[in-house]
C-alpha cells in the first residue's frame, strides 16, 4: 500500500507532465488529421518482405500499426516487427492483444519494447482463437481490453505495475515512469449500437488517448455513431481514427462480410465494386470517397489505412484524398 | 482453470455445491468466485468465450457471438446483458440501477478465486457486492 501512496504523490509532480512522446502523439495533440497504415508481419523467418512495404508507406504514414497474430493466425510476433521497424527509423504502433498474453507478458513485452524505443501501443481484445489457423489452441484472456488500457495507463501515469509495485529495479534504485501513447480499438458496426458509445467512454475513462475503428464501409451507421459520440463530448477526451480499407475487387469484401467478425459491408458497396470495369480503380474511388466524408465529419481525428497487402495504394489514396497537402 | 490448492473444509464444499446448484442452472455460472451479475444485468459475462467483463468485443453482429455465429448461433453474452438490463424492474432503486451499473469498469479477474463461492467471498470480505476484489485486511 505504501507503494501506491508514494505513486500517487508522483502524479502531482510537474516534471511528469511533458510534451508529446511520439510523432503520432504530437500530431494528435496538434489536432492534425493523422494517417496510419497497418502492416501484417511475414509468415516466414525473414523481414525482407517488410522493406518494400516500409518504402511504400513511409512518406504518408505518421505511424505504422503492427498487427499481433492478426485474425489469430501465426506470423512473426508483432513485438519483433516493431523492433525491426524502429531500426529502420519508422514509428510503429504495437497492437497488444488480450488473446495471446497474460498480464506478465503484457507488461514484460511493453517494457522491452519501450527499451527499444517504442512509444505507441494499441490495445485490443483480439479475434477469438478458434477463428484462426490454430483453432484447437487455448486462448489466454487473462484480462480484458479495458483493463489492459487501465493497466498501461497506470504504468505511464503512476509508474506502477498491475500489482501496485513501483517500476524500479530495487527499492533503492530510481523509480521510472515510462511515457507512451496509448490507444484502443472501437467497432461502431458491432451490436448493441448504443452500448458501443458507452464502451468507448469506458476506454476513455481507462486512459486511452486514441481509438482506431474497424474498417468503415457503412458510412451512414458511422455517422450516427459519431453523432452520439459528439453529443456526449467524447471526441474531446479521446481521438477517433477511422479505419479505411481500399479493396482490389469485391471478392475480399464478400469473404470479410461472411468470415471476419465485426465487419459490416452494405450490399451497395459490393455491387458497385462487382459491376465496375476497372475494379482496382473503383476500389480506390470508394476509399477516397470514404476519406473525404470522414474528413467532413465532426470528431474524426484521422484515418487508419488497412491495405490487405496492397500497400502501394496508401500513397495513392492519401494523394487523391488531398491529405498530403494538409499538414 | 485449476482447483483451489487450499484445502477446503466440509462446510465450504457444501456451501459451494449449494451455490453452484442455484447459479449454474439460472445463469450458466462459471463459479469465478467474484460474481459481477449485479453489474451485468443478471447475465454472466464469464459465459463469453473471451470472458470479457467490460462490454462486448467488436465481433458481435446481429446479437450473435463471433465464435458461434456460423455454428450454434449462440447469442453474445453482453448483447443479452445490455438488453436484459433495460428490461429489468427497479431501475431507480439505489441498490439495483441495472443500466447504470453496466457503465462501471469491472477490475481484472483474480484467478485465485476461481472455483470458489462468491457468496462466501463476500462474507469473508475478499470481494465487495459488485464482485470487485477488496484489498487484503491488514494483519497485525
Amino acid at each position: 500500500m505504501a507503494d501506491v501512496q508514494e505513486a500517487e504523490q508522483e502524479v502531482t509532480d510537474p516534471a511528469s507532465a511533458a510534451g508529446p512522446v511520439s510523432k503520432l502523439d504530437a500530431a494528435l495533440k496538434a489536432g492534425e488529421f493523422v494517417v496510419s497504415v497497418e502492416v501484417v508481419p511475414p509468415r516466414i523467418p525473414s523481414f525482407a518482405a517488410l522493406d518494400k512495404v516500409v518504402e511504400a508507406i513511409e512518406s504518408v504514414a505518421v505511424g505504422v500499426n503492427v498487427t499481433d497474430f492478426a485474425g489469430a493466425n501465426v506470423r512473426i510476433s508483432g513485438a519483433m516487427v516493431c523492433k525491426y521497424l524502429l531500426e529502420k527509423g519508422v514509428e510503429p504502433i504495437f497492437q497488444m492483444t488480450c488473446r495471446d498474453r497474460n498480464r506478465l507478458a503484457m507488461q514484460g513485452d511493453l517494457l522491452g519494447l519501450l527499451a527499444q524505443g517504442l512509444r505507441n501501443v494499441f490495445c485490443v481484445s483480439g479475434d477469438y482463437i478458434s477463428l484462426g489457423d490454430h483453432p484447437e489452441a487455448k486462448a489466454v484472456y487473462d484480462i480484458d481490453s479495458v483493463n489492459l488500457i487501465k493497466m498501461y495507463n497506470d504504468m505511464r501515469t503512476k509508474g506502477v505495475f498491475a500489482n501496485g509495485d513501483l517500476i524500479r529495479e530495487t527499492p533503492k534504485t530510481e523509480h521510472v515512469i515510462p511515457k507512451f501513447c496509448l490507444g484502443g480499438a472501437c467497432n461502431p458496426f458491432a451490436d448493441p449500437f448504443e452500448f458501443r458509445v458507452d464502451r468507448l467512454a469506458k476506454k476513455a475513462a481507462a486512459g486511452a488517448d486514441f481509438v482506431q475503428t474497424q474498417c468503415i464501409f457503412d458510412l451512414d451507421r458511422f455517422e450516427r455513431f459519431m453523432k452520439l459520440v459528439c453529443e456526449r463530448g467524447l471526441h474531446k477526451q479521446i481521438k477517433i481514427i477511422g479505419g479505411v480499407m481500399p479493396c482490389k475487387s469485391h471478392r475480399p469484401l464478400l469473404y470479410m462480410r461472411d468470415n471476419v467478425p465485426g465487419v459490416r459491408i452494405p450490399d451497395e458497396v459490393i455491387k458497385r465494386l462487382e459491376g465496375a470495369e476497372d475494379k482496382k480503380a473503383e476500389g480506390v474511388n470508394i476509399a477516397v470517397e470514404t476519406v473525404q466524408r470522414l474528413r467532413n465529419m465532426e470528431g474524426v481525428a484521422g484515418i487508419h489505412i488497412m491495405t490487405l497487402s496492397w500497400e502501394e495504394v496508401a500513397p495513392i489514396l492519401v494523394e487523391r484524398a488531398g491529405l498530403d497537402k494538409l499538414n | 482453470m485449476f482447483f483451489n490448492i487450499k484445502a477446503k473444509g466440509l462446510g465450504d464444499r457444501l456451501w459451494f455445491l449449494w451455490e453452484r446448484s442455484i447459479k449454474v442452472p439460472l445463469f450458466g455460472c462459471s463459479m469465478c468466485g467474484q460474481c459481477v451479475l449485479r453489474s451485468t444485468g443478471l447475465v454472466c459475462p464469464m459465459g463469453c468465450p473471451k470472458q470479457l467483463r467490460n462490454g462486448p468485443c467488436g465481433g458481435c453482429l446481429d446479437g450473435l457471438c463471433e465464435v458461434y455465429r456460423h455454428t450454434t448461433k449462440r447469442p453474445c453474452a453482453w448483447y443479452q446483458a445490455v438488453t436484459r438490463a433495460q428490461r429489468l424492474p427497479g431501475q431507480q432503486a439505489k441498490s439495483l440501477r441495472w443500466t447504470e451499473k453496466l457503465h462501471q469498469i469491472n477490475p481484472k479477474v483474480d484467478w485465485r478465486l476461481w472455483n470458489s463461492s462468491s457468496w462466501l467471498n463476500i462474507m469473508r470480505k475478499l470481494i465487495d457486492w459488485d464482485g470487485h476484489p477488496l484489498p487484503p485486511r491488514e494483519t497485525k
